[in-house]
């Protein structure tokens, strides 16, 4: 990759961040996250305070998971709709009268993302270091570990924000279609949990053709959902395994790789002029 | 164009959507509310050794394999029964109390392809030296079965008789007491003052006996296996030659990957019934206020978490590359020391204690020191070490060391109290921060761009 | 500059561009025009790689392009018909953003000089996004030249300016033309295409129909222009005589104003001076009116491609 490619990629990547830092947006998802984490931790408080005791290695890990979880999908969200407003608004088509080109344009959004997320992770390692001086739960040695791991993770949810938004051309489509998509993975692996719970001989035939129609969907689409990653990582974090920690990062770059490719291929093939009757 | 069509084409869909789910789920539910369904089938009821007793399960035919620690015996019950799921544990029971049929025939072990042993019904039995409830307890073969079997009948004859002699003297207890609250009742109707009803002697309460000490399951005749690392496959051949069907079954037998590090089980004072553990020391002891615990330190051994669940039930889930530790074996004698900023403070020596039960009391129950004399008839309830935690700042740590003075490895737990006074602080910290950060900047901006 | 070769671009059925092959030489400024959808803004997609052509080849500073070329299009400016900003962006912020994107050195100061050369210095820190249509279009205008680009495509440059912001881009286009920029203007405004153009080529329907320098485009078409001549008075019989000479088309008279239409193979005003002053006429004035450039684009326009086949020919 060139020079020029490379400073194509971090220009836009700093405007970028630049607007998301300027804007509101990202301080409401942080606002939000350690809310819900300080609910979360007081819980934990009150039942430490209740039984007296607790014993564990990471009391962390569980409302950094939440934190980070929720940060994702806003960073999956702003993804989700970067692409089609940059359309919308004709931005994208001025950027290629320039030195832009479809790869450093997919990057600069990678790239944005992940920059985003690294000043979010900036809040919530403040926010912990807190918590643990204020509680006196002390800050774990795994959490660095934990938040490292957070940025693979996250970079899963942000290349699938990336290529939902290469598929739309609006807005308002991007986050249709994300929903529907996210919705769709939840509905397969909630309602699949359940059946493969029950005992064969308590299932009517169409329960079972379902069930196993279902085992053999969620096996496919549980590698395309970047929140599979998400949660596969934080519990190989939260329970220790170093072994599933590597390969939950190893997966995630390549999960990221795949999903940078495949939006540099349709942003290609579909073009960055927003077509009539859009 | 399409794909925004498509997706506005769903959300128009959602309403017949939301009902479909409604009717799955409620079709789903209707699963749930069914009776259970009984199905007759083979299963091995399985009694394996767990590093330190013996664990009772069975293995339904959904399971395919059984997993069993190395060199150690282990008895698998080969039995027709009643299989039937039960919605509240999500696991499949079995209905032994219905039906418990024998299956009769050979277990064979084989493995890779060749039958390496041809296993017939062996007598065995468990013996407990701590009695029924103890923890460990230990597998006896053939004749010797039989023997400690005996050997327990006559201590159980022994205790009968012992028993009877003091319901006996409890009996005779009783008359005296009676005659002995008459001498009393005599002494106020004749207008005494209790300083003038002179010495009456109060009859002595019997003690009862001592309840024996060990335990000794009668012995039955069942499947002894014992193998070394590795995989196999079991099968029952019937007398007829025939395999019986659903015996077929993989065995994992397994070994620990490590031995000798130190876990405790934490007693809190609070809620003795009810223990905490902790097996590794990177786990830290978070308690609230001032504490009461006993530790209680076992030697621990490491087996692989999927296998060790498995063996402890085979419809247990596991993670294969996971490890857990496992308290095998108490640790009498040694010292636990208690470690504040680096220094030891307090050098604490294991003793027995006794949960002596008040009513009237806020828990209901308080320990103290185990007396004999005072306890004669039960014995200590726990053996620990008694630590008193003071909530500060930072906090403490123990450590056992041996009676040598040396450390015992992977002892070191860290303690700390937990502060859950102000929970405002956690509110504030959340909000303040992204204001903190956002404000200005929202701010700088704005009259940047007036 | 910029060659095209049989350039065509296809939407399914409809074919936007068809077989179009121009040559942009250096240093010229190059006029394209036609009408509304005549397939002027899909070619300079095309040539800016933002729409890839169905046929044909397109060769950029000598290159062919294939694909992408990012580096390319470093050395191009493009100002499109309408600009479009990133709401939250100061004038100056928009600015530096491109000028950091072109690696333009010392940008500060380029982006002050530019900004004084469209009268919009004082309004460098406003959101740009609350600018008047006439000062976006500078705005376009100044982000096009801050890497000094060799090559400027211009789509509608002077769409929504006013008279005067339509004098300062003309001459800010001539200024960067004398400075060796080569400049490809697209419009619909002829009048701007006349004043600038060295070359002017002609689009409709998708189609090349001329690619010449204007006068000569002009000639080619009109086969006749009108001679106005004033009488010194109105005498019966001025038409008359006129009427008989082959090389004129047609004599009207109004009182003592003839208008005659004359053959423009040759100049023919003293034949027909000499004619009326032969018949006893006085003319004491004489204008010639030939075609603009406006009524050549309608004739051309108006699918008249027999006509430039037989000039051709």
């Amino acid at each position: 990759m060139d020079a020029l490619k490379l400073n194509t990629i971090w220009v836009l990547a700093k405007r970028e961040l630049r607007s998301t830092v300027y804007g509101v947006g990202i301080y409401l998802a942080i606002l939000i996250s350690l809310i819900i984490s300080s609910v979360i931790l007081q819980n934990y408080l009150r039942a430490v305070s209740r039984d007296r005791m607790l014993i564990t290695a990471s009391p962390l890990s569980y409302p950094l998971f939440i934190a980070t979880t929720i940060c994702a999908i806003y960073l999956a969200l702003a993804s989700v709709t970067s692409i089609a407003r940059d359309k919308d608004m004709q931005t994208l088509e001025v950027l290629f009268y320039g030195p832009v080109d479809h790869t450093s344009y997919i990057l600069s959004k990678y790239l944005k993302g992940l920059l985003s997320y690294i000043f979010i992770i900036l809040f919530l390692a403040v926010y912990f270091a807190v918590a643990s001086i204020t509680s006196n739960l002390g800050l774990s040695v795994k959490l660095p570990g934990v938040l490292l791991l957070s940025l693979f993770l996250t970079s899963c949810v942000i290349t699938f924000g990336i290529f939902v938004s290469t598929l739309t051309e609006s807005v308002r489509a991007s986050i249709l279609l994300f929903i529907g998509i996210v919705g769709g993975l939840i509905a397969i692996h909630v309602t699949h949990g359940m059946l493969i719970k029950m005992e064969e001989a308590n299932l009517s035939p169409p329960l079972i053709y379902l069930r196993n129609t279902l085992s053999i969907i969620n096996a496919g689409v549980k590698w395309a959902s970047p929140f599979y990653y998400l949660t596969e990582g934080m519990e190989a974090a939260s329970i220790g395994s170093v072994a599933k920690y590597t390969l939950s990062a190893v997966s995630s770059i390549i999960y990221s790789i795949i999903a940078l490719v495949l939006s540099i291929l349709v942003i290609t093939k579909k073009g960055v002029k927003k077509t009539a009757g859009e | 164009m399409v794909l925004e069509e498509y997706a506005i084409w769903i959300l128009s869909q959602m309403r017949r959507v939301f009902i479909s789910l409604i009717l799955i789920v409620i079709t789903i539910g209707s699963g749930w509310a069914q009776a259970p369904v009984m199905e007759e089938q083979m299963v091995y009821g399985l009694r394996l050794f767990n590093g330190k007793g013996y664990a009772t399960s069975f293995c339904p035919r959904s399971e395919d394999t059984i997993y069993i620690i190395a060199s150690s015996e282990n008895v698998l019950l080969p039995k027709m029964t009643l299989v039937y799921y039960w919605p509240i544990t999500r696991k499949l029971q079995a209905g032994f109390k219905t039906l418990n049929e024998k299956v009769e025939g050979t277990l064979e072990i084989i493995q890779d392809g060749k039958v390496i042993r041809n296993l017939k019904r062996r007598a065995y039995t468990f013996y407990s030296a701590k009695g029924w409830y103890a923890e460990t307890s230990e597998i006896i073969l053939n004749e010797k079965a039989k023997e400690k079997y005996g050997e327990y009948k006559q201590a159980m004859d022994r205790q009968y008789k012992l028993t009877k002699e003091y319901y006996d003297r409890q009996r005779d207890y009783r008359k005296q007491m009676e005659v002995f609250f008459a001498k009393i009742k005599e002494r106020q109707k004749s207008g005494m003052m209790p300083e003038q009803y002179g010495r009456i002697p109060v009859p002595k309460e019997p003690v009862p006996p001592a309840p024996s000490k060990f335990y000794v399951q009668e012995p039955r005749e069942e499947y002894i296996v014992n193998l070394p690392v590795g995989r196999y496959e079991i099968r029952l051949r019937a007398p007829d030659g025939t395999i019986v069907e659903g015996s077929e079954k993989k065995i994992v037998s397994f070994t620990y990957r490590r031995s000798g590090k130190i876990g405790y089980e934490i007693i809190p004072a609070k809620r003795w019934t009810m223990p905490e553990t902790s097996s590794d020391p990177a786990e830290i002891i978070y308690l609230e206020g001032k504490n009461t615990l006993y530790f209680r330190p076992y030697i621990q051994t490491e087996y692989n978490h999927l296998y060790y669940s498995k063996l402890l039930d085979p419809q247990n889930e596991g993670h294969s590359e996971l490890w857990r530790w496992v308290n095998i074996e108490q640790i009498e004698k040694g010292a636990l020391h208690l470690i504040k900023n680096g220094k030891v403070v307090s050098r604490i020596q294991e003793k027995p204690y006794y949960v002596q039960h008040v009513p009237g009391a806020e828990l209901g129950y308080t320990i103290v020191g185990y007396d004999k004399e005072k306890f004669p008839v039960s014995g200590p309830s726990l053996v620990g070490y008694k630590v008193e935690f003071e909530p500060g700042k930072g906090g403490h740590q123990i450590q056992l060391v041996d009676a040598s003075g040396k450390v015992a490895p992977g002892s070191l737990r860290e303690l700390r109290a937990i502060d859950v006074g102000k929970p405002w602080e956690l509110y504030i910290t959340s909000v303040v921060l992204p204001f903190i950060v956002g404000a200005p900047i929202f701010l700088w901006r704005r009259r940047k761009l007036k | 500059m910029i060659k095209t070769v049989n350039l065509g671009k296809e939407y399914g059925d409809f074919r936007a561009v068809r077989d179009l092959s121009i040559n942009l030489r250096e240093g010229e400024i190059y006029g394209f025009l036609g009408p509304n959808g005549a397939g002027k803004t899909t070619t300079i997609l095309m040539i800016l790689s933002i729409l890839r052509p169905t046929m044909g080849h397109i060769y950029l500073f000598g290159e062919q392009l294939n694909g992408s070329r990012a580096e390319i299009r470093s050395r191009i400016g493009v100002v499109s018909e309408k600009q479009y900003f990133y709401p939250e962006m100061t004038m100056r912020e928009y600015l530096d953003f491109f000028g950091e994107l072109y690696q333009v050195r010392n940008r500060r100061q380029r982006i002050g000089e530019l900004a004084e050369r469209v009268e919009l210095a004082n309004v460098l820190d406003k959101r740009v996004g609350a600018f008047s249509r006439g000062m976006q279009q500078k705005v376009g205008f100044v982000r096009a030249l801050l890497h000094e680009p060799e090559l400027l495509i211009l789509d509608e440059p002077v769409s929504g300016l006013d008279p005067m912001g339509i004098r300062q881009v003309r001459g800010l286009i001539e200024e960067e033309n004398k400075r060796g920029k080569t400049v490809f203007i697209s419009s619909h405004l002829l009048s701007e295409i006349e004043k600038l153009c060295d070359r002017v080529a002609i689009m409709n329907n998708g189609r090349l129909l001329a690619e010449d320098r204007m006068e000569n485009l002009v000639r080619r078409l009109t086969e006749e222009s009108e001679l106005d001549i004033e009488l010194a008075e109105g005498k019966p019989g001025a038409i008359d005589e006129l009427e008989g000479l082959d090389f004129i088309n047609g004599v009207s008279i109004d009182g003592k104003f003839l208008r005659v239409k004359v053959k423009t193979d040759q100049d023919y005003r003293l034949d027909v001076v000499q004619t009326l002053i032969s018949q006893g006429h006085v003319p004491v004035g004489i204008q010639v009116r030939s075609m603009s450039f406006e009524e050549a684009f309608v004739t051309i326009t108006k699918e008249n491609i027999s006509l430039l086949a037989k000039v051709d020919s």
